[in-house]
């Protein structure tokens, strides 16, 4: 029963890199799609290649992707010795309800058409399931205070702050470069801007395909330790690259227009010079932190920066509703989604080796039908993602 | 030192170089898109474009936005191989300290 439950793991794992694309297609594309610097389906294609190539730009092995946030790996990111027993059940058992647990969440903001973390939705997860399964230590809140560590460390502050300093850098540049912009030919500036938001959409979408896809390989090659069919700690077999590399970027093509609709129309209109400067902040402050090694949300940075470039037009028209909501789901997506885990482990660990997997796997599975039918009762795609907003992309029923 | 000075250090950190680079690029792209694209005209009139001078003063300014792009791609290369870059005396990368 064991290879059961890893075939579970790696099955959801995937499926969560798949929601991983989705959900996030809009950090790079959104201001792209609004300002008409791309066709929505190129907008898309081109951010999945991206996400395809960034995912085999993974040389290096993100093994100990957990260790920020919980203690269920040991510092060379094999499993600790107590979650071994049976192939690695119990860390299994956590790892599935994690992943389980952060795709619910995922499916539920993108239902909504909200700009949620998909990264802290995994991470809570983990915690939740790793709560449920050892205890309140089992979580690290801090870390040791030599590095950033901890779920304080590594999301409560960033979280708060990083939204806040991206959308400061966005509305400074978009205030200047539209001064700069001023009395010159329009025609021929848009198509100049069009370049410069490309370029930089082009930077988010391959930076996402190389962090988020590693961590997927992770959490994978992190079951096939626990299991016992892989030793080495060192080296991601090249399957598990294909197909995460192949999950996250199907997921991408296949675009999150609800969240799309609502960072690209729902937040603020977007002008071209406005665009580049939103999309020019978000790179760049998603590189500088990724040199630094300060942790944060490409998805609250690239939301961030849309709200700032919206502060920074004068005479631009912020929907605080919208960004209200996006807020709400930012504050709840790690206590959720660590809620969903918890219940999901206990079902597991509760309904015994065999039972316990099948039966997470088929809430899984019913949950996320519900929500994509949910979904086609008002369907967001290519089509109508551009529409003129006239409030969110709720799940209420058409009339 | 502890977690949240640390953070808070890495945020201050991340707030002055994302100004400098985040804000800094895109205004140096819109002084070249402001050279390239010419002085605005009368609505129906022919654009007059760039003048020499502004051709190659807009040139300067995308080719410093060129090598921002490409200091991005090899930090994004460098993260996918555990590495980092070290800026002196040029951008190349380095195995991480």
């Amino acid at each position: 029963m064991a290879l059961f439950i890893l075939l579970c793991v790696i099955g959801t794992a995937l499926f969560f890199d798949f929601t991983n694309g989705f959900h996030d297609t809009g950090n790079a594309v959104a201001s792209s799609i609004a300002t008409g610097a791309l066709k929505p389906k190129t907008a898309v294609t081109l951010a999945a290649a991206m996400n395809l190539v960034g995912a085999f730009l993974s040389v290096a092995v993100a093994l100990t992707v957990t260790n920020s946030v919980v203690k269920i790996q040991g510092d060379d990111g094999a499993p600790i010795p107590e979650l071994m027993a049976d192939h690695g059940h119990e860390l299994l058992v956590i790892v599935l309800a994690g992943l389980a647990g952060a795709i619910l969440w995922n499916m539920f903001t993108w239902l909504l058409g909200l700009p949620s973390s998909s990264s802290y939705a995994l991470l809570g997860g983990i915690i939740g399931a790793t709560m449920a399964g050892l205890g309140v230590n089992g979580v690290k809140w801090l870390g040791d205070g030599t590095k950033i560590d901890g779920v304080v460390g590594k999301i409560l502050i960033p979280a708060v702050l990083s939204p806040l300093i991206a959308g400061l850098i966005a509305a400074i540049g978009t205030w200047v470069v539209i001064k700069l912009g001023q009395g010159r030919d329009e025609a021929r500036s848009a198509r100049g801007y069009r370049w410069g938001q490309i370029s930089a959409a082009s930077l988010v979408s391959l930076a996402h395909g190389t962090n988020d896809a590693q961590k997927t390989m992770g959490v994978i090659t992190l079951g096939l330790i626990a299991y016992g069919a892989q030793t080495a700690t060192d080296s991601i077999p090249f399957w598990v690259k294909l197909v995460c590399a192949l999950a996250i970027a199907g997921g991408t093509y296949l675009g999150g227009w609800r969240i799309i609709r609502t960072l690209s129309k729902g937040l603020v209109e977007i002008s071209a010079p406005q665009g580049m400067a939103a999309d020019g902040a978000s790179s760049a402050v998603i590189l500088a932190a990724s040199h630094l090694g300060v942790p944060l949300s490409t998805t609250q940075v690239a939301s961030g920066s849309i709200m700032g470039s919206g502060v920074g037009r004068p005479g631009a028209h912020v929907r605080w509703s919208v960004a209200g909501r996006m807020v709400i789901a930012w504050a709840t997506t790690l206590p959720a989604a660590a809620l969903l885990g918890a219940i999901l482990w206990a079902i597991g660990h509760g309904l015994g080796p065999v039972f316990g997997p099948i039966v997470v796997m088929g809430l899984l599975i019913a949950g996320a039908l519900t929500m994509f039918i949910r979904s086609r009762e008002h369907v967001v795609d290519h089509h109508n993602v551009g529409e003129i907003w006239e409030g969110a992309p709720s799940v209420r029923k058409v009339k | 030192m502890d977690t949240v000075w640390l953070s808070l250090e890495g945020a201050w950190d991340l707030l002055r170089y994302g100004l400098v680079v985040g804000a800094g690029l895109p205004i140096l792209f819109a002084l070249g898109v402001r050279f390239m694209a010419g002085p605005a005209v009368e609505e129906g009139a022919v654009a007059a474009g760039p003048s020499a001078g502004g051709r190659a003063l807009s040139l300067i300014f995308f080719a410093l936005c060129l090598l921002g792009v490409i200091v991005g791609i090899e930090i994004i290369v460098g993260a996918g191989m555990g590495k980092v870059v070290d800026f002196f005396p040029f951008p190349h990368l380095v195995p991480k300290p």
